[in-house]
């Protein structure tokens, strides 16, 4: 049995590059417009009222397209479609959240170093002592969070900024 | 002793002459954060300044008037900037509810400080409720 397992594994392996470069996964993020235009793109992409926001690779310009017009999104483009309440939250302040998000990233750090710290000393010592990783979960629990935290202020700012520049405003 | 305080107050009034002398137009600079206009003038402006629909609503830093001027005159922001985009829907209701949070503000102040950033989020709420009212007033 463990070796079917093991044959079934070896197999999996051999054809995963086989799958990865048929697949979209391979390429990096694109869209293709109107059956011609093949255009790379930089994250985020996102849809907002049927009207697809795009920043091309090559030039860093931000381009706009009615949804009808798009006849494919690769999936490393993860293009997410704003709803009118994600609308409305483009505007709020950060601040706030980037003091938490910064408080919880430090606390984070200290519990998960403590956790570390501990693990290191249990493998050392295996036999003398048991290891409950508390500190480790404890750690990750304020990090996980404080990373989307962050990850959704950037991506706020990201769209916003994609937003400014297709009504052809300049930051300077 | 009294022709050397003439002297000195002759130069002390020609120092301070000097200083009110005129500066040529071309060679003010605005200090960020400002607007930079399609005809070449810069606007120095407070932050937040609200981009809603195809206007773009901002305060003058310099006699503090609020402005709405059409996006298609504007060419770009400057770096520090605090520019926001919203529907027009969240523009009004910003503009007509009222700035809660100054309750917390205070009670976090001290010792976390996490009340400064409340307070600051706050102050730039109030700051957008009052280019809504004032932009209600302004001929665009």
């Amino acid at each position: 049995m463990q070796q079917l397992k093991l044959l079934f594994f070896i197999v999996f392996l051999s054809n995963n590059g086989w799958v990865f470069s048929q697949s979209d996964w391979a390429l990096k993020p694109y869209v293709i417009v109107n059956d011609s235009l093949y255009i790379e793109v930089k994250h985020p992409v996102f849809i907002m009222d049927s009207t697809l926001y795009v920043r091309t690779k090559d030039s860093n310009q931000v381009l706009t397209f009615p949804t009808k017009d798009i006849n494919y999104i690769s999936k490393r483009c993860f293009y997410h479609r704003l709803s009118e309440g994600q609308q409305n939250r483009l505007s709020n302040s950060i601040n706030t959240n980037a003091y938490l998000s910064s408080c919880m990233v430090i606390t984070g750090s200290v519990f998960s170093v403590m956790g570390i710290e501990s693990l290191i000393r249990f493998l050392n010592n295996p036999g003398v002592q048991t290891y409950y990783g508390t500190y480790l979960i404890t750690g990750l629990t304020f990090i996980v969070p404080a990373a989307l935290l962050i990850r959704s202020m950037v991506l706020k700012k990201l769209r916003t900024r994609m937003i400014l520049e297709s009504k052809g405003l300049r930051f300077s | 002793m009294d022709s050397m305080k003439n002297t000195m107050l002759l130069y002390l009034f020609l120092i301070q002459f000097s200083s009110f002398g005129q500066v040529p137009r071309d060679t003010i600079i605005v200090k960020p954060p400002f607007i930079t206009f399609k005809n070449g003038m810069r606007y120095p402006v407070s932050k937040p300044v609200v981009i809603c629909d195809t206007m773009c609503y901002f305060t003058n830093r310099i006699d503090k008037n609020v402005y709405v001027e059409p996006l298609s005159k504007i060419e770009g922001f400057s770096k520090k900037n605090d520019v926001r985009w919203m529907t027009y829907e969240k523009f009004k209701k910003i503009g007509t509810t009222p700035v809660l949070g100054y309750f917390w503000a205070i009670m976090t102040f001290y010792p976390t400080g996490f009340g400064v950033f409340i307070m600051s989020d706050i102050t730039k709420r109030q700051h957008i409720k009052k280019i809504y009212n004032k932009s209600r007033n302004v001929n665009h």
